[in-house]
């Protein structure tokens, strides 16, 4: 079979990005490690507290931010919840907050107001504190997948097997399987890799003990070796979403003129449930808010803010965002393209193996790269090419994920059709793959923008000498300088200013989904049979 | 004109060891200009793989096509798409989501002069019967307006040939009709050379001047649709295109004079496979008319299932010594009922075929 040149090219620089990528796993691998090292690790009951701990956080905030998300998502679409678009908005806001950020806010503000309580430090207490920092990863996904759930079907349903919440039970939380797959993915991985909020929350687990065997013990054999065991549990966790996504797309079966949702009438329980849709974002974004205004204007700040600081901080991370997104789109597009168009088993690896390098701890990254640019190109280290190199392995996951929502706007069908109108490839590929796919690919970039602004593990590792971003700066106020959050408050608020732009932009894409469509289509089947059950 | 000649393709196996997919098997298609030619087949016949092929979407392993004096494909040619002029309206029409009408249907009209192209779009356009809704997006259209836009498409740049891929399965019955009278009328006043490709067989002989069947990736009848219809190469192309009844029979031949003795009587043969004794006949609904029981001539039956349409009926007549009841059209205020009695002749002349293989039964 004759083949086209280009997608031999595309697919080889898929391949090659996914190499990339799986650089740090190698460097982990190379360096070293024997089954025995793990083993011995385990010898420390430490250790064996942290992997509970880790794996205990991980369950729960993985329960609570699904009955969030999933929760909010029926709120917003499938309830006569009043603003239901003003909603949907502050649902996802939390996604603006990092979540070291958010930690040393509720922190702080316990330390302030109730230092007895001990309550955000439990380990309960910081399950919820982290749950409500990433279940919009949930939420936004459910939305989209929730509008697209065809109401014939929950109509069917109902016939066939009255009650209350069989369509419910049977239609829409399986239709959302998916898109609960692909949060949960997201927030896990962010629980096993979170470094920041974690001590922020005084718990142990392993990533904080990678990286304290790191930064205060320079013990980097103990730490790759912990480091193995923590990316076992991310491999697994990249296994078990996938069981959970089930297979056949509801999508695909049927794409007539379907109408918009049913919502269910709150009546009487209309006023608890807006009490408690609005407790949810106030819990979360609440005590940053809060503390960032009372640090930055209350009698509590000591010394006037240092603005150029600041500022030069802004810049720099801006800075070190903007290349990371151009950079990341760029090498996310030919995977992207491939998996989406070309589905194969050598593709989807491929896009796999982009999210393995994802799974594994920053940290690791971050000595992947360090032992990588000492060796190979000393001048690089400490260098911002290094450090937008970790972001661009750390978030391609996020820009390949949403060029591949983009590309799936798109079709062959559409190319086809545009050949034989006479429209020579580049042309085609401008007029109408590009316009179609090009919100994901702008989705994808702006994802990778805000994950890398806020970003604090590796950024502590590599930012370069004399170079601060918000993230560290406000990472060096947590040592002691001020518990209060005094001393972080500007920065605080610049990177929740900053996560609020991407956040903007996510929620414009999501809102259309929970508005009705404009003219809906003239109806094919005008009569239509209703079958009152007996209920 | 359209030639197709020794068109082969296959496509790699499902699964590793298993044979390769052989889509098309040496086909051969002759479409003059200006005729409209309809490919039926069930799916997997390979019908869409030769539409695909003859728009260059796919690359034949064998074979040579020609359209109009060139050479499209062939040995050491392949012509890409976009420079065959070749017209196209997909299965569901595959409209741009992200252009309106206007721009769809303006999208192969480049070189042309910005008003010269407005004025080309809003004539395809009430040439389709959709004028006014230049500027309405895909989304806000209904089926049938989708694929009259997606046909003024592919005519915007007068394309030497338009290939119809079953432009009409997604529509309603009632539509599906009416849109497809209109289609075969405009292409038609157009003087265009079309290829539709259906698995309707209704649709596909409603529209041809020229019929092609496909199965298994070889062409097993082409023709005019009233010949292939009535005179179908083998017993299976005669069910594939229409309701029938076949039964066993035994050839009696005087001379000229070909009759086929059966149990529906001993019956004049119009289509006669060559060689005498056993054999099977194949009758369909429209060639059996019902009488009232106290007639005289044919057989008689008793009518066990009445299916109505309003214009006509359809009666299943069972009939001592057939195995299956024999399909029957009647008019729709025919006073049949289940359990009466019917007196069924055969009035037209029937077609035979060789005996069935071994197990002789009627499948």
């Amino acid at each position: 079979m004759r083949r086209p040149a280009g997608r031999t090219a595309i697919a080889l620089a898929a391949v090659a990005v996914a190499a990339v990528s799986l650089l740090p796993v190698a460097y982990l691998f190379l360096t070293g490690i024997s089954l025995g090292d793990v083993v011995a690790q385990f010898a420390y009951p430490a250790t064996a507290d942290a992997l509970a701990q880790t794996i205990g956080l991980t369950l729960l905030i993985a329960a609570l931010s699904l009955v969030l998300g999933v929760g909010a998502a029926l709120l917003v679409v499938r309830t006569s919840l009043p603003a239901p678009r003003l909603f949907t908005v502050l649902f996802t806001l939390p996604l603006a907050v990092p979540g070291f950020v958010s930690a040393y806010a509720a922190f702080s503000a316990q330390l302030t107001y109730a230092p007895r309580l001990g309550l955000v430090t439990s380990f309960g207490g910081a399950a919820v504190v982290m749950s409500l920092t990433l279940y919009p990863y949930v939420f936004l996904p459910s939305v989209v997948a929730l509008r697209d759930v065809d109401p014939a079907l929950e109509e069917i349903a109902t016939c066939l097997r009255p009650g209350r919440w069989t369509p419910l039970l049977r239609v829409v939380l399986p239709a959302l399987r998916p898109a609960m797959a692909a949060g949960l993915l997201i927030v896990v991985l962010h629980v096993l890799a979170e470094y920041g909020a974690m001590v922020q929350l005084g718990r142990s687990t392993l990533t904080t003990k990678i990286m304290a065997e790191m930064l205060d013990y320079g013990d980097y054999q103990s730490a790759r070796s912990l480091s193995l065991v923590l990316m076992v549990l991310s491999a697994a966790v990249l296994l078990g979403t996938r069981v959970l996504t089930g297979r056949g797309r509801s999508g695909d079966v049927a794409r007539g003129a379907s109408r918009p949702p049913r919502r269910i009438r709150l009546g009487r329980l209309r006023f608890p449930v807006l009490v408690i849709a609005s407790a949810v974002p106030l819990a979360a974004v609440g005590p940053t808010v809060f503390m960032t205004v009372r640090g930055l204007t209350g009698s509590a700040r000591g010394t006037a803010v240092d603005w150029g600081q600041v500022g030069a901080a802004l810049s720099t991370t801006l800075g070190y965002a903007a290349v990371a997104a151009l950079v990341a789109t760029t090498v996310a597009a030919p995977v992207a393209w491939w998996v989406t168009r070309r589905p194969s088993p050598a593709s989807q690896l491929t896009e796999r193996a982009v999210w393995l390098a994802h799974a594994i701890p920053a940290a690791i990254l971050a000595l992947a790269l360090v032992y990588l640019a000492t060796r190979l190109v000393p001048g690089l280290y400490k260098t911002w090419v290094v450090l937008v190199a970790a972001y661009v392995i750390l978030f391609l996951p996020l820009a390949v994920a949403s060029q591949r929502v983009g590309l799936d706007a798109t079709r062959q069908a559409y190319d086809d059709v545009a050949a034989s109108l006479g429209a020579p490839p580049l042309r085609t590929l401008l007029r109408v793959t590009l316009p179609l796919a090009l919100p994901g690919f702008l989705t994808g970039a702006l994802l990778v923008a805000l994950d890398a602004s806020k970003e604090l593990t590796t950024t502590l590792m590599l930012v370069p000498f004399n170079a601060d971003t918000l993230s560290t700066r406000l990472w060096a106020t947590t040592n002691g300088e001020s518990l209060d959050f005094t001393a972080a408050a500007p920065y605080a608020g610049m990177l929740v200013l900053l996560g609020a732009l991407p956040v903007y932009f996510l929620v414009r894409a999501t809102l259309r989904q929970v508005q009705l469509p404009h003219p809906p289509p003239p109806p094919r089947v005008p009569a239509r049979i209703v079958v009152n059950s007996p209920s | 004109m359209l030639q197709v000649t020794g068109l082969s393709k296959s496509f790699p196996p499902a699964h590793r060891g298993a044979p390769p997919v052989t889509a098309l098997d040496s086909i051969d298609l002759t479409v003059p200009t200006g005729i409209f030619a309809s490919v039926l087949g069930p799916s997997g016949s390979g019908k869409t793989t030769l539409l695909r092929c003859i728009a260059g979407f796919e690359v034949p392993d064998a074979g040579v096509i020609v359209l109009g004096g060139t050479e499209l494909s062939g040995p050491g040619v392949q012509f890409p798409t976009h420079r065959r002029g070749v017209g196209i309206v997909p299965q569901e029409g595959a409209l741009f989501p992200h252009l309106t009408v206007a721009q769809n249907v303006g999208f192969g009209l480049v070189g042309t002069r910005r008003t010269g192209r407005r004025e080309r779009v809003e004539e395809l356009l009430a040439l389709v019967g959709i004028a006014g809704l230049a500027d309405r997006r895909p989304d806000q259209l209904s089926g049938g307006q989708q694929q009259r836009v997606a046909l003024a498409r592919a005519l915007a740049p007068e394309p030497a040939l338009v290939l119809l891929d079953e432009p009409f399965s997604a529509l309603d019955a009632q539509l599906r009709a009416d849109l497809r009278e209109e289609v075969r009328e405009l292409l038609r006043s157009l003087g265009s050379t079309a290829v539709l490709v259906t698995h309707d067989q209704a649709e596909a002989m409603s529209l041809a001047d020229h019929l092609v069947v496909m199965r298994a990736g070889r062409v097993v009848a082409a023709g005019h649709p009233g010949t292939v219809y009535e005179q179908p190469a083998d017993v299976e192309l005669g069910r594939f295109l229409g309701e029938a009844l076949v039964l066993p029979g035994e050839i009696e031949r005087d001379g000229a004079d070909v009759r086929v003795r059966c149990a529906l009587g001993r019956l004049p043969v119009g289509h006669w496979h060559g060689t005498e004794g056993r054999c099977q006949v194949l009758v369909r609904p429209e060639h059996v008319r019902a009488g009232p029981a106290a007639g005289t001539g044919g057989v008689e039956g008793i009518v066990r299932a009445r299916s109505y349409f309003g214009h006509d009926a359809l009666l299943r007549v069972e009939i001592p010594g057939l195995p299956e009841p024999l399909p029957v059209r009647v008019a729709g205020r025919a006073p049949y009922r289940v359990g009466d009695c019917a007196r069924l002749e055969v009035t037209t002349p029937v077609a035979t075929y060789p005996p069935a293989e071994a197990k002789g039964c009627l499948t």
